[in-house]
């Protein structure tokens, strides 16, 4: 498991011409889906959809080509909706009981499920994420609650 | 909870979206339950809005939000209030008396529960000296059937004997009061 702090401004490099494409400077978020589906490049209007990603290694996060497909081109501003992002929102539960803020993001490095956030008042699993928009991150509650 | 807390409560969907603010609380004719809120929308400068949510709709009410499925549920407010006896009066304010004809108090607030419906379970009375207590506001239990006319509000004078000082206590009461009812 990695986290988004640990992984951000980690290189990502292209194997067939050894060079550099960026670095990682955010996570696009499926929320309903529980995944990371694409990273955000610093300084590039390109996003590099998660299909793309050959290895998401210690030192660098590694894809097969510099060409980035056509559809992908410029898709920064599309996926950069409050959607699509978790990190420093608050959380509410189904409840309608708020559970802190989200200060941290833990993924599976090889299938990019989201597999935990990490909140100011503690860990939430990441299967319990319901959707994610401007006011809040929704997550299932955790048990049944009274009133 | 008090239903007083439940005033500009966020309206938010299960998409992480804040789509209005709870305005008000419309309680059935009977005055035994909630049946929706009106709404007004969210920010400094939105006014009210002509839709409501019906309690149907609502999936979680807690301390911080309503949560619902999606704007979607939202119905237009005139369409909920003619739907069902929506209780016209403001209990808010009104004298709370006794069969028996004792002044218990003027409400204060409306105690509510949440479950499959959202209960009223009591009220909050300014406390008339005849509950002999030393608190200015007490939790009064309500029957299950609450029988409530545009004149007073009347409850078994049983309700006296299981008046709460605050919510941490309150449930337990209202079950051994609406217990005792049953006999």
């Amino acid at each position: 498991m990695v986290l988004f702090s640990h992984a951000s401004r980690r290189p990502v490099m292209s194997i067939s011409s050894a060079s550099s494409l960026g670095t990682v400077a955010g996570f696009v978020v499926d929320a309903k889906r529980s995944r990371v589906v694409a990273l955000r490049l610093s300084g590039s209007d390109d996003v590099v959809d998660w299909e793309r990603i050959e290895g998401f290694g210690p030192d660098a996060v590694t894809v097969a080509d510099d060409n980035v497909p056509g559809e992908q081109h410029g898709r920064v501003q599309a996926l950069s909706g409050e959607q699509f992002a978790l990190m420093n929102k608050r959380v509410l539960d189904d409840g309608g009981n708020e559970a802190g803020i989200v200060q941290d993001v833990d993924f599976d490095a090889d299938t990019g499920r989201v597999t935990a956030l990490i909140t100011s008042t503690g860990s939430i699993d990441g299967d319990r994420l319901l959707g994610s928009g401007s006011y809040a991150v929704v997550v299932r509650a955790a048990a049944q609650q009274a009133g | 909870m008090r239903a007083s807390t439940l005033v500009k409560k966020p309206v938010v969907t299960l998409d992480g979206e804040d789509i209005a603010q709870v305005r008000d609380v419309l309680y059935e004719g009977s005055g035994g339950a909630v049946i929706g809120f009106t709404l007004s929308g969210r920010g400094m400068w939105a006014g009210p809005k002509d839709v409501a949510l019906p309690w149907s709709a609502v999936m979680g009410c807690g301390r911080d939000a309503v949560m619902v499925e999606s704007e979607g549920v939202l119905r237009d407010q005139e369409d909920l209030v003619n739907s069902q006896a929506v209780g016209d009066r403001n209990v808010l304010g009104s004298r709370l008396l006794t069969e028996t004809g004792v002044d218990l108090g003027v409400v204060a607030d409306v105690i509510v529960e949440v479950g499959e419906r959202m209960d009223v379970i009591g009220y909050e009375v300014e406390a008339s000296p005849a509950l002999g207590t030393e608190q200015r506001h007490v939790l009064i239990p309500l029957p299950d059937a609450l029988s409530v006319s545009g004149e007073a509000l009347m409850v078994p004078a049983a309700a006296a004997d299981f008046v709460s000082d605050d919510l941490a206590g309150f449930g337990a009461a209202v079950d051994q009061f609406r217990d005792s009812l049953r006999g």
